[in-house]
C-alpha cells in the first residue's frame, strides 16, 4: 500500500513537470532572434584558445532561467542545457578541442529570459594548433596597495581546474611574499622573495630549495625584480627602495616609485654579487630596474631613467628600455648599451620587459610615466620585434585598464598578462595568442570551474607566469626552509 | 511520573531563565558587540563560497556559524540567535551530562559551560562557529554513547574523529575527552577506545595541518581564534569528569544540594557578568555602528553621554561634531588623543580594530582615494578578510567616483547576501555617477600626510567646510599653531562671520606669541569675553607655575589647557 502511494506521488510529479515543460517553458526552437552577442561573463566571444585549455565556462549576466549552448566544430559538437551558468564537461570539452585543433568552433547560445527564448548572435572560438604551457603560477593578494595580510602563491593546471598552494604566508609568519618567477618556463628553475624575519630569496634549482640573503653590505635593498640566467648559474636583479604614495585624483589611486635602484648580477654558484656596470652615464644619477636576460643569456635588458625630484616631478620620471651584452663565461659586460625604446622620443615610460623564448619578440609595458603601472589605467602592452625593430601596439590585446606583468609560454606562441579590464581593481590572468605571422589575437581570461568565481573573489592575480610542468615544492617545503634554514649570505665580487 | 514532571518543570524553568537572560543581555547590554560581529564578516550565497569552507577544518561549524552571524545584522536578531544557540547548547550539554549519570541538578550544572560561552561571546574575536563546533562534538558524543558495546561500532566511532575534525574543528577534542571519560565510566576494563580516540585527536591536527595550511597552534584551535575559547568545552568535559569521579554528587537532591548549586551558580553567573560587560567597547561599537547605520541622532545622543578615552570613540565623536558644524566649538569638550582622534593611523603598530574604521572619515570628507585605500585595508586585516561593511564602503566609494564597473563588483557580492541585497539595489538606483565633493587637483602624498590631502580637498571645493575644520583641528591637535594660523588665514578668515571658540583660543595664543599689532588683532573680530578669559587664563597659568589642577578647574575645556598641558605620545 505504502509503495503504491509513493508510486502515485512520483508519477503525478513527473506528469506535472512534463506539463510545466510543455506549457509554460516554451521551445528553444521558437526563439526570438537577437542580433547581439549573448551577455556572457567572462567575455569569451571571438577569442583564440589553445587546444589544451580547461573548459571556458561562462555565465549569462541577464540570469536566464534556462540556457542552451551549442558548440559546433567541423567534426564534433557539444550541446549543453543548463541554468544561467554554463559549465562544460571536462572530458567532452577536451575531446572537442582535440578534434578541432587548428579549426574554429561556433558557439550558439539560446536563453530563456522572462519566459521567452532568445537566440543570440553566434560567436567563435578559434582553436590554435599551438598548445599552451600547462601550468601557471601567480600570487593571490588583495589589491591593498602596499600592505598585505594573507598572501598565497598558487599553481594552476591550465588543462583542468586543479590548483594547489605553493607558498602561504600563514605558514611563514605572515611575511610578505613577492611573485614567483621561472627561468624560461622551467619548473626546476625559479625563485621568489620571502620578506621579513627568516626571509630571503627562495631559489628553486633542480628541485633543491635554497634561501639567500641577496642584500650585500651597501646595497640599497635585497633583490626585487629580476630573472635567472638560462644556464641557472646567474641571477640578474634590481635592488629598489620603493616608496608608495597616493594620488589625490581619483582613478590613479597609488603611485609607487623608487627613491633609488640599481641592477646587480648574482652568481648562485659562488654567492658573489656585483653591480652591472653601465657605460657612458657619468655625472648623471639613474634609476635602473626590471632586468631580464635574453633567451641565449648574452644580453641583459633593463629599464633606466634619469633621477628627477620625487615625488614632485613624478610625471617626468620616464624609463627607457635598454640592452647590454653579457658574456656568461667571463661575466663581462658590454661597453655600450643599446636603446630599444627612448622615452624622449616615445614620450612614455617602459617597464617589465620580457623576451620571448625564441628571441623574436620583446614584450613590455608602456605607461605615461613612472615605474609601477598597475594603477595606471593608461598602461598598455607593446611588442617589439627584435628582428625587424617594429613595434606592435597590440590593439587586439590591450584594454582601457592596466595590462601588465606578462610572461611568455615556452613556444613563444602565447603570453599571459595581468589585466584589470573587468573592474579596474582586481587583476586577472589573460592569455593572448601570437600566430605564426606575428599577429596578436583577442585574449581570454583564465577559465574557472565556477564562472562566477571572479565576481566573488576579493583577490588579485599578480604576476602570472607559465611553466612547462609542476613545481617540485609546496607550501610545506617553503615553511620548512623559512623556519629551519639560515639564509645564505652573498658577498661582493 | 511525578519526579519526571518535576524534572521537566525544573528543566523548563532553567531553559526559560537562560533564554530570557541571554536575550535581554544581548538586546540591551551588548547589542553592538553583535552588530559588529556581522560587520566584520560577509556570508554570500554561492556554491563556490560554500565549498570554500572545506579549505579549513571545522567546515560545518564555520559555515553554520557564519550563516547565523548574518542575522546579527538585524536589530534584536543577534539576541535571538545567541539565546537560541545557548538554548541548543544547554540542551545538548544536559544530555551529555546525563550520560554520565548526573541527576536532577543537571539542568543547573549544564549552565556552567554556557556561562563560559556567554562570557566569551562578548569578545569581538569569538564567533558562533566555536559554539556550533561544541554542539556538533556533543551531538557526536551522544551518538557514540548510544552505539552500545559492539566493537565495530566503537571502531567506527573512533574513526569518526577525523571526520569530526573536518566538520567541527577543535570541537573534536571535546568528543575525545567525553569518549575517554565515558569509556572509563561505563566500560571498565575496556579503555582502548578512549585512549585510541585521545591519541587520534592529539595527532590528527598535526598530521593534516599542511593540507589546511595552518600552523600547529591554529590546527589545534580552529575555528577558535585563541586558546581561551576552548574553555567552554573544557568546562563541559570537566563537569563530565567530575560527575564520573564523584558519583555521590549526583544522587538525591536535597534542599541543601539544591541551594548549594543555585548559590554557586549565581556566584559564577554574577562574577561572569561583571567581567563580561564591557561598557567601554560597547560604547565605541555603538558609535561606530550607528555611524555606519547613518543614524546621526543616535550618534549625537551617544556623544552627549560622554565618551570613553579611546581613539575610535574620539574619532566618531569628531565626525559627529563636524556633521553638526560644531567641531571648532566643541573640540576640547571631550577626550582627544591628539590627531589620531581625527584620522585613525594605519601603520604596522595599529590594531585591525582601528584600521577597520579608518575609512569613514575619508569618505565623509570626500577623499575617495584614501577612503578606498582604508576600506581595503580594513577588509584585509579584519579576521575573516571579508567584511560586509567594508564591501559596502567600497561600493559607495566607487559609485561616488562614478566608477560603476568597480562598484558593480561589490554590489554583485552584496546581491548574494541575505540582508544587504536591498541596500545594493537601492545604491544602484540612487547614487550611480554622483560625486559629493570632486577633487580636481592631482598631487601625490604619503598615506599619513593628512594636511596635504585636506588642503587638496579644500582647494578643490571651497565649500568643503568639513575638510577645512579637519585641517584646522589637525594642526591644533598637533599643537602646530603656525600651520593652523596659516591655514586659518588662507582658507577661513575672509569667509567666516564667526570664529568658533577653539579656533579663537588658538588664534589668541598665536597672536600673543607673535606679539601681534592692534590692527592685526582687530582684524580677527574676537568675542570680547573670549579675550577677557584669555587674559584671566594667562594670569592663572603664570600663577599656577606649571601646576595643572588649578588651571583645569577654572578652564577645563579650553585649547589653552590642551596646548600647555597635553603631552603628545610618540607613535
Amino acid at each position: 500500500m505504502k509503495h503504491y502511494i509513493i508510486n502515485i506521488v512520483y508519477i503525478t510529479l513527473f506528469v506535472l513537470s512534463l506539463c510545466c515543460g510543455a506549457t509554460s517553458c516554451g521551445h528553444p526552437e521558437k526563439a526570438e532572434v537577437c542580433e547581439e552577442y549573448p551577455p556572457i561573463y567572462p567575455n569569451y566571444t571571438e577569442v583564440t584558445i589553445p587546444y589544451n585549455i580547461a573548459p571556458l565556462n561562462f555565465l549569462m549576466r541577464n540570469e536566464p532561467s534556462r540556457v542552451e549552448v551549442s558548440v559546433k566544430g567541423k567534426d564534433r559538437s557539444l550541446l549543453l542545457r543548463s541554468n544561467y551558468k554554463v559549465q562544460f564537461s571536462e572530458k567532452r570539452w577536451r575531446q572537442l578541442l582535440e578534434a578541432e585543433k587548428g579549426g574554429e568552433l561556433r558557439v550558439y547560445v539560446k536563453a530563456r529570459v522572462d519566459g521567452k527564448w532568445i537566440q543570440y548572435a553566434p560567436f567563435s572560438w578559434t582553436v590554435a594548433e599551438d598548445s599552451i604551457d600547462p601550468y601557471l603560477s601567480y600570487r593571490l593578494i588583495e589589491p591593498g596597495y602596499e600592505v598585505w595580510n594573507a598572501i598565497q602563491l598558487r599553481e594552476r593546471n591550465l588543462e583542468s581546474f586543479a590548483e594547489r598552494v605553493i607558498a602561504d604566508n600563514n605558514l611563514t609568519g605572515k611575511s610578505c611574499m613577492n611573485c614567483h618567477t621561472y627561468s624560461r618556463n622551467d619548473p626546476s628553475l625559479s625563485f621568489f622573495h620571502l620578506r621579513g624575519e627568516h626571509g630571503g630569496t627562495i631559489l628553486n634549482r633542480n628541485g633543491t630549495l635554497r634561501k639567500l640573503n641577496t642584500q650585500a653590505i651597501g646595497m640599497p635593498s635585497s633583490a626585487v625584480y629580476g630573472e635567472i640566467h638560462p644556464s641557472g648559474r646567474y641571477g640578474v636583479f634590481s635592488a629598489n627602495v620603493i616608496v608608495p604614495e597616493f594620488h589625490t585624483l581619483d582613478n590613479k589611486r597609488l603611485e609607487v616609485y623608487d627613491s633609488t635602484s640599481d641592477v646587480y648580477l648574482l652568481d648562485f654558484d659562488t654567492n658573489e654579487i656585483q653591480p652591472v656596470p653601465f657605460p657612458g652615464k657619468e655625472g648623471v644619477e639613474y634609476l635602473r630596474s626590471f632586468p631580464v636576460f635574453s633567451p641565449d643569456g648574452r644580453t641583459i635588458y633593463y629599464c633606466e631613467a634619469p633621477k628627477v625630484a620625487l615625488p614632485d616631478s613624478i610625471i617626468h620620471l620616464k624609463y627607457d628600455l635598454l640592452g647590454i651584452s653579457f658574456d656568461p663565461a667571463t661575466q663581462a659586460f658590454g661597453t655600450e648599451a643599446d636603446t630599444l625604446y627612448s622615452s624622449v622620443t616615445g614620450g612614455k615610460s617602459v617597464c617589465h620587459p620580457k623576451v620571448s623564448p625564441d628571441g623574436k619578440y620583446l614584450l613590455y609595458t608602456l605607461a605615461d610615466y613612472g615605474t609601477f603601472p598597475i594603477w595606471h589605467r593608461e598602461t598598455e602592452l607593446r611588442m617589439l620585434n627584435l628582428r625587424t625593430g617594429e613595434t606592435d601596439s597590440l590593439e587586439e590585446v590591450n584594454a582601457p585598464c592596466s595590462d601588465t606583468y606578462h610572461s611568455w609560454s615556452s613556444d613563444s606562441r602565447w603570453f599571459v598578462f595581468a589585466s584589470k579590464r573587468d573592474d579596474g581593481i582586481y587583476g586577472k590572468p589573460y592569455f593572448a595568442y601570437i600566430d605564426h605571422d606575428g599577429k596578436a589575437h583577442k585574449p581570454f581570461v583564465l577559465p574557472q570551474r565556477d564562472p562566477a568565481h571572479y565576481d566573488y573573489t576579493l583577490k588579485s592575480y599578480n604576476i602570472p607566469e607559465l611553466s612547462t610542468g609542476p613545481l617540485p615544492f609546496d607550501a610545506k617545503d617553503i615553511e620548512r626552509i623559512w623556519r629551519d634554514s639560515e639564509a645564505e649570505e652573498v658577498n661582493w665580487k | 511520573m511525578r519526579t519526571d514532571a518535576k524534572d521537566m518543570t525544573f528543566s523548563l524553568a532553567v531553559a526559560a531563565f537562560l533564554v530570557a537572560a541571554s536575550f535581554l543581555f544581548f538586546l540591551l547590554v551588548h547589542p553592538y558587540h553583535l552588530f559588529f560581529k556581522e560587520q566584520i564578516r560577509l556570508f554570500i550565497y554561492t556554491f563556490e563560497y560554500t565549498l570554500s569552507y572545506l579549505d579549513k577544518p571545522g567546515a560545518l561549524s564555520c559555515f553554520t556559524g557564519d550563516f547565523l552571524t548574518q542575522f546579527l545584522y538585524l536589530r534584536g536578531g543577534g539576541a535571538v540567535v545567541v539565546s537560541l544557540l545557548f538554548l541548543v547548547e544547554w540542551i545538548v550539554a544536559t544530555r551529555v551530562l546525563r550520560r554520565f549519570g548526573c541527576g536532577m541538578m543537571t539542568p543547573l550544572q549544564a549552565l556552567i559551560p554556557i556561562i563560559a560561552e556567554w562570557f566569551f561571546f562578548s569578545r569581538i574575536s569569538y564567533t558562533p562557529a566555536t559554539s556550533v563546533s561544541l554542539i556538533l562534538a556533543s551531538l557526536c558524543f551522544l551518538a557514540y554513547s548510544a552505539t552500545g558495546r559492539k566493537p565495530v561500532l566503537m571502531i567506527a566511532g573512533v574513526l569518526f574523529v577525523p571526520l569530526l575534525y573536518c566538520l567541527a574543528g577543535a570541537g573534536m577534542f571535546l568528543l575525545a575527552l567525553l569518549v575517554f571519560f565515558y569509556e572509563i565510566y561505563k566500560r571498565r576494563g575496556m579503555l582502548w577506545p578512549g585512549f585510541l580516540i585521545i591519541l587520534i585527536a592529539g595527532a590528527y591536527p598535526l598530521l593534516v595541518r599542511h593540507a589546511y595550511l595552518l600552523t600547529a597552534g591554529q590546527a589545534y584551535l580552529y575555528p577558535s581564534a585563541g586558546w581561551q575559547y576552548a574553555v567552554p568545552g573544557m568546562v563541559m568535559a570537566g563537569l563530565a569528569g567530575v560527575s564520573m569521579c564523584f558519583p555521590k554528587l549526583k544522587h538525591r537532591v536535597t534542599l541543601r544540594t539544591f541551594t548549594f548549586h543555585l548559590l554557586a551558580l549565581s556566584v559564577v553567573f554574577i562574577v561572569s557578568l561583571v567581567y563580561t560587560v564591557d561598557r567601554e567597547t560597547e560604547h565605541i561599537l555603538a558609535l561606530a555602528s550607528e555611524s555606519y547605520f547613518g543614524d546621526r541622532d543616535r550618534v549625537h545622543r551617544l556623544t552627549e553621554k560622554g565618551i570613553p578615552p579611546h581613539p575610535v570613540a574620539a574619532y566618531y565623536t569628531n565626525i559627529a561634531m563636524s556633521q553638526r558644524g560644531e567641531l571648532g566649538d566643541r573640540l576640547m569638550e571631550y577626550y582627544q588623543p591628539g590627531a589620531s582622534g581625527l584620522f585613525l593611523p594605519v601603520n604596522p603598530n595599529t590594531t585591525w580594530f582601528n584600521i577597520f574604521f579608518s575609512s569613514d572619515v575619508h569618505y565623509y570628507l570626500g577623499d575617495m582615494n584614501m577612503a578606498q585605500h582604508s576600506a581595503m585595508l580594513g577588509m584585509i586585516f579584519s579576521p575573516a578578510h571579508r567584511s560586509s561593511r567594508m564591501v559596502k564602503r567600497l561600493a559607495e566609494v566607487n559609485l561616488a567616483l562614478g566608477d560603476s564597473t568597480a562598484a558593480e563588483k561589490y554590489l554583485r557580492m552584496l546581491d548574494a547576501t541575505l540582508f544587504h541585497r536591498k541596500w545594493a539595489a537601492r545604491m544602484r538606483e540612487t547614487t550611480t555617477g554622483k560625486r559629493p565633493q570632486p577633487v580636481t587637483i592631482d598631487t601625490i602624498r604619503r598615506a599619513e600626510d593628512y594636511p596635504a590631502a585636506l588642503k587638496v580637498l579644500v582647494k578643490s571645493d571651497s565649500d568643503n567646510r568639513a575638510a577645512l575644520d579637519y585641517l584646522l583641528c589637525y594642526h591644533l591637535l598637533n599643537k602646530d599653531i603656525p600651520s593652523f594660523r596659516s591655514a586659518f588665514d588662507t582658507y577661513y578668515k575672509e569667509k567666516a562671520a564667526y570664529i568658533p571658540r577653539v579656533y579663537g583660543e588658538a588664534l589668541l595664543v598665536s597672536l600673543a606669541a607673535g606679539k601681534a599689532s592692534e590692527k592685526e588683532f582687530k582684524s580677527y573680530k574676537f568675542d570680547t569675553r573670549l579675550v577677557k578669559e584669555f587674559g584671566e587664563y594667562t594670569a592663572l597659568y603664570e600663577k599656577a607655575d606649571g601646576m595643572l589642577d588649578p588651571v583645569r578647574e577654572r578652564f577645563p575645556s579650553t585649547y589653552w589647557l590642551y596646548y600647555h598641558f597635553a603631552r603628545m605620545k610618540e607613535e
